[in-house]
């Protein structure tokens, strides 16, 4: 944010700190820069998490069903059935698809952001580890991505439109989580009165 | 610590009464003594306490890292070009295929599946392998959706004479009919017996770049028998020659039966005798296995002294 912030507040310490005028309105404690309970962010990353919970959802019952993903047909880069079928599809050593651990992490990112909302609904502070959790929890998810995206274009060579989704969630997820750790991002944007 | 919600911060600013059952911590800003109290200052962030810095940085570094994996899949393997998805048999498939239950095999029996091995005809030299044994010459590639289900079979049948060693699997070509069946490659593995001799080989990759070229003892087999009568389709594959006593041309195991399934769930399958996947890979290997124990002479006995393969050694077309 280019040309600062007006929102630092500094104590007046004799000559040292600058000089407030007289007339000047007090600064107000709502001018902090501090993020917020709730706001658009943990809306956000609500809605990320419900939607990504739908997509690992549907791959799920995909693979227990043993019917083809609706996807643009096979050919060239594009091929969810080939990657959805392949090796890197089930947790190693197990014949648990890789959707399943997915579900779990977009429901804990949902039941993050439910939690910050609860608090400011309820006009309490949120826990000061939440949003830190959180972004832990999106940077974990975002090396499983990384590994995902790894597996798809180095080892396999084709890519799944609905795995590409459920990444640019979780990345999403990942740059929310980092905004609303910081003054003047995401986090202050909307926030119930 | 957790400093107070907004609307607490209202209360206080306007010098309301805290909600009740809150003690009231916090005092007005006209109740602050004026040495503590705060004023609006313009004081110039530093660039890493932007809001959006670290997320264009976490997405340069995504790119980054996307942009070098994209880089790396374009360099070409050095070992198997195309078969760049084998990876070892996960073991719990192998323990599937490789250890069918002989009660869920005599179940199963033929499989419903009509006899696939072709005497040949004549007495041709039979076909021994590099140990001395009646050998099975296996012809086929990564990227044919016939050989991806043929291969089931095969596994099943010899795993019961010997041990087979660095298998991989393998997905058929996205491209072709019944594309992205799930498999195994023969290439680079290996198998021992004191039966039997398989010589396996791929001739492509899974997207048809030359893998393995057969020998010239290979190629007059390949010429002699992968043709009519014994094949409909000269130079098809997959193609087998069993000690040059049968050879057998396609599969008997329908593509389409596999089509969507993982390794797992297919050799999860060969434990039901009522599935239909089981049923024809399992019949097919028994067939296979009956053919087999013709060539060596009922060896092992514990294989080929089984009510189910010696009903159908009875079965086996003769030349």
């Amino acid at each position: 944010m280019p040309g600062g912030s007006e929102a630092t507040l500094t104590p007046m310490r004799g000559s040292d700190g600058p000089v407030r005028t007289a007339g000047e309105a007090p600064p107000e404690i709502d001018d902090l820069e501090e993020p917020e309970s709730g706001g658009a962010g943990a809306w956000f990353l609500l809605a990320l998490a419900v939607v990504g919970l739908g997509v690992s959802a549907y791959l799920t019952t995909v693979h227990y069903a043993g019917i083809a993903a609706i996807c643009p047909a096979g050919g060239g880069i594009v091929n969810c059935q080939g990657v959805l079928s392949s090796v890197y599809s089930v947790v190693p050593g197990t014949s648990v698809p890789v959707t399943v651990p997915g579900m779990l992490w977009f429901i804990v990112s949902g039941v993050l952001a439910a939690a910050s909302l609860r608090a400011a609904r309820q006009g309490l502070a949120e826990p000061t580890w939440l949003r830190p959790a959180h972004l832990a929890w999106a940077a974990a998810g975002m090396i499983g991505v990384l590994y995902f995206v790894f597996c798809e274009i180095v080892e396999l060579h084709e890519i799944c439109l609905w795995c590409t989704s459920v990444h640019l969630m979780v990345l999403a997820s990942l740059l929310v989580a980092i905004s609303r750790l910081q003054p003047g991002g995401l986090a202050a944007e909307g926030e119930p009165e | 610590m957790a400093r107070p919600s907004r609307r607490r911060r209202q209360e206080l600013t306007a010098g309301g009464t805290p909600a009740a059952g809150r003690p009231a911590t916090a005092r007005t800003p006209s109740s602050i003594p004026s040495r503590y109290r705060t004023q609006r200052v313009n004081v110039p962030r530093p660039w890493w306490q932007s809001p959006w810095a670290w997320g264009s940085a976490v997405v340069v570094v995504v790119v980054a890292v996307v942009v070098v994996f994209v880089v790396v899949a374009s360099q070409p393997s050095a070992t198997s070009a195309g078969s760049n998805a084998a990876q070892p048999v996960p073991a719990s498939v192998l323990s599937d295929v490789t250890g069918v239950s002989s009660s869920v095999s005599s179940t199963i029996a033929a499989g419903g599946l009509s006899d696939p091995l072709e005497p040949v005809s004549g007495s041709p030299t039979a076909l021994t392998g590099p140990d001395g044994n009646p050998e099975l010459l296996y012809v086929g590639a990564e990227y044919c959706p016939y050989c991806a289900a043929e291969r089931w079979s095969v596994v099943v049948a010899l795993s019961r004479f010997g041990t087979f060693s660095n298998l991989h699997v393998i997905t058929s070509s996205s491209t072709d009919v019944y594309p992205n069946t799930n498999t195994f490659s023969f290439y680079q593995s290996s198998y021992s017996s004191s039966y039997l001799d398989f010589v396996p080989l791929e001739t492509e990759t899974r997207t048809q770049t030359t893998l393995q070229t057969p020998t010239a003892a290979e190629q007059t087999l390949i010429s002699t028998y992968d043709s009519a009568p014994y094949s409909s389709q000269a130079g098809g594959i997959p193609f087998m020659d069993l000690g040059n006593s049968f050879i057998v041309s396609g599969t008997a195991v329908p593509p389409t039966d596999l089509q969507g399934m993982t390794w797992q769930q297919i050799a999860a399958t060969l434990s039901n005798p009522k599935s239909p996947v089981a049923l024809a890979i399992i019949g097919d290997a028994n067939w296979l296995t009956a053919g087999i124990c013709k060539v060596t002479g009922g060896q092992p006995g514990s294989v080929c002294g089984s009510s189910t393969i010696t009903a159908l050694e009875s079965e086996l077309a003769s030349s």
